[in-house]
């Protein structure tokens, strides 16, 4: 069966009336709290766990990509009207897109941002869909060691290129490797650290983790904004419409800008916020007015808007075909896989051939409802952001008590997940990126039962890393990641003329 | 535009003093130490198993460890490198951290400890309820009505969502539902 007939029957299964609804909620729920300032797709995600308890796990799924995605799609709008990006990915759009909103232009800039999303989200499923198949297959072809050094390479490129510096996303990543090890160890059946507590017998609950590092360190560095007066709501002004001028500058910039998104979406570490710096950068190289960037420009908003959207598809490359995640966001989708009792990978798309592809199927249809959704509706969505923070945020911290508390019912585990809050917001104050913890916790255990049955088969000859072609191209794929923070500077400075960007 | 001025009760014009700018590097930097060092020595204090894979359950924390200690050779060579304070060693990202920002979120900590501490005891209905207001009487001060019917509604709304619709167990505590 090729892709096209699997996607037929991925479509017959997402078009089911209570999929539909599924995708609907999960697009509209993901907008709504996209849309809600400094809360990013991964808490998203984790927040609203809790609401998918008891739906079948393809509707679940469905939903939880629709809320993805939907929050990627929202965080725009922070970007454009507030100048407070949800996540680093909207960065580069708050750049023209706030000056845009400032000068009258806010509709025409979350127009071509909901536009330019939709373009690049669909672009992006369609190449998800085309290369599922033949990477599936390919990653039948991977052992302990393989997937080991895959493990690796994904780690280290987020602890690389997230963050200004290679040694605080390295102690990001070497944390979220500790915290794994928390529990019982699976091959021996011997507990580490974890203090004779019996509630760290089964190591520390994802959901618990991610909602402490992101809602309610928002919550912390949300309420010490408030405090200091830092947000300036601008209110949208201007029409939702393009003019024909708007139209042609704005075509190319989406193009490039997919293409860009994608590939950086399915490399890990690169991710969305790399993609949409690249694609701002090669908008200001290309363009005849350089100097008018930063200053409203919809080339500034296209582009990037279009890379981080695109960038949501390939990051679901890794995540289907290998079972790794590449960024903070996709691992929170892969604990809920993990959740569900389902591990992607290969061998997912053989034995849930529905489910795979019911959800590649679904993010065509939720790409379609998000434009519906974000161009007539985004007034409304707009509406959100004048909600008073001070009542906002204490609720963000009673919805994450109840997310927690309704995993295992365990008061414990709040405590844990205040615990995480807080080393949260001093990761913020010094700039200390949570990514690569998050992954790292995420994929700890399954990258050291890989290192132990490689090292086990092989007697405990550490060559065996190095014996196939694809550990070596993946070490070697690792090594240059982590070299990227050095030579990047040596290379600027040799680079003619002033930084872009 | 309610978020674009200073909250009640936190008036910005008092001076802030930020904290010096190598300072958070030099403590990152000892607190990695420190608990590198830590991890190691749990990890060497684990028993080894004699029946278990020939390497045993302390091999990769081993590793962990050693990697930690690299991070903080990594933050010796960035504080050296930046030693004239040419290149910043923080790029904060939002602030630096100030006195008053410091014991505001060491204040909400304690508020949000308070209120896991109660969740089970007291129950949902009526931990969370104090528990919105007090912050919101903080946080949104002088709307004394909307602060009330917002923690209120939420909470019976949230309530009613989650144990009604959803049927995911929320703590009952002395409410006798």
């Amino acid at each position: 069966m090729d892709a096209f007939e699997h996607l037929l029957n991925g479509f017959s299964v997402a078009t089911q009336p209570i999929n539909l609804a599924y995708v609907f909620l999960g697009c509209l729920l993901g907008t709504v709290i996209g849309v809600l300032p400094g809360i990013g797709p991964a808490a998203a995600i984790a927040l609203l766990l809790p609401i998918t308890y008891g739906i079948e796990p393809t509707s679940s799924l469905i939903m939880l990509c629709g809320i993805y995605y939907g929050a990627m799609y929202g965080g725009s709008t922070t970007s454009i009207l507030i100048n407070t990006p949800g996540e680093s990915s909207s960065v580069m759009t708050a750049l023209d897109g706030y000056a845009m909103a400032r000068s009258g232009r806010a509709g025409a800039a979350l127009a071509i941002s909901a536009i330019a999303s939709f373009v690049a989200g669909t672009a992006s499923v369609v190449l998800l869909s085309l290369l599922a198949v033949p990477l599936a297959g390919f990653a039948l072809k991977f052992g302990p060691a393989e997937y080991f050094t895959l493990m690796l390479f994904a780690m280290t490129s987020v602890a690389a290129l997230t963050g200004p510096s290679l040694a605080k996303g390295l102690l990001s990543m070497f944390l979220g490797l500790m915290f794994a090890t928390i529990g019982i160890d699976l091959q021996s059946g011997q507990q580490r650290f974890t203090f004779d507590m019996p509630e760290l017998q089964d190591g520390i609950g994802f959901i618990v983790v991610v909602v402490g590092l992101f809602a309610i360190a928002e919550v912390f560095s949300g309420l010490e904004d408030l405090v200091k007066g830092r947000s300036e709501i601008i209110r949208m002004s201007g029409s939702l419409w393009l003019t024909r001028d708007e139209w042609r500058r704005s075509v190319m910039p989406i193009v490039r800008g997919t293409g860009i998104g994608f590939f950086k979406g399915v490399l890990p570490g690169a991710g969305a916020t790399i993609a949409t710096i690249l694609s701002y950068s090669v908008e200001r190289m290309l363009s005849r007015d350089k100097a008018k960037f930063g200053t409203g420009m919809i080339e500034g908003v296209a582009g990037p808007e279009a890379a981080n959207n695109a960038s949501t598809g390939g990051a679901m490359v890794p995540l289907l075909t290998l079972g790794v995640p590449g960024s903070g966001s996709t691992a929170v989708l892969l604990a809920a896989f993990i959740m569900y009792g389902l591990q992607p990978g290969p061998l997912l798309f053989e034995k849930r051939p529905d489910l795979v592809w019911g959800l590649i199927a679904s993010m065509y249809i939720g790409n379609l409802v998000l434009l519906i959704l974000n161009l007539p509706l985004v007034g409304v969505f707009v509406r959100l952001l004048y909600i008073p923070i001070g009542l906002l945020l204490p609720m963000v911290v009673s919805i994450s008590a109840i997310g927690i508390f309704a995993v295992n019912g365990n008061i414990f585990e709040l405590y844990v997940a205040l615990g995480f809050g807080v080393i949260g917001y001093v990761f913020r104050k010094l700039a200390i990126p949570v990514a690569p913890l998050v992954l790292a916790l995420v994929l700890g255990g399954m990258m050291e039962q890989s290192f132990r049955q490689a090292m086990t088969i092989s007697g405990a000859d550490p060559g065996v890393f190095v014996r196939s072609t694809i550990c070596i191209a993946l070490l070697s794929a690792s090594a240059l990641a982590l070299s990227i923070p050095f030579i990047a500077p040596l290379l600027r400075r040799f680079a003619p003329g002033p930084a872009t960007a | 535009m309610p978020d674009a001025r200073p909250v009640a009760g936190f008036p910005m014009n008092a001076p802030s003093r930020p904290v010096p700018g190598r300072l958070p590097a030099v403590l990152l930097l000892v607190a990695t130490l420190v608990t590198a060092a830590a991890y190691l020595r749990a990890t060497l204090a684990l028993p080894h198993p004699e029946l278990a894979d020939p390497l045993g359950p302390q091999i990769f924390p081993i590793l962990v460890s050693g990697g930690l200690f690299l991070c903080a050779l990594l933050m010796v060579v960035d504080l050296w490198r930046t030693r004239d304070g040419r290149t910043p060693v923080l790029i904060e990202g939002n602030a630096p951290f100030d006195l008053r920002s410091t014991m505001m979120v060491a204040g909400i900590t304690a508020w949000t400890g308070l209120y896991f501490f109660v969740f089970e005891r007291v129950g949902f209905l009526l931990s969370t309820v104090v528990f919105l207001l007090g912050l919101m009487s903080v946080f949104n001060a002088g709307h004394r009505l909307t602060n009330l019917c917002t923690a209120a509604g939420f909470t019976v709304g949230a309530w009613l969502l989650f144990t009604r619709v959803l049927s995911v167990r929320l703590p009952q505590g002395v409410l006798p539902f």
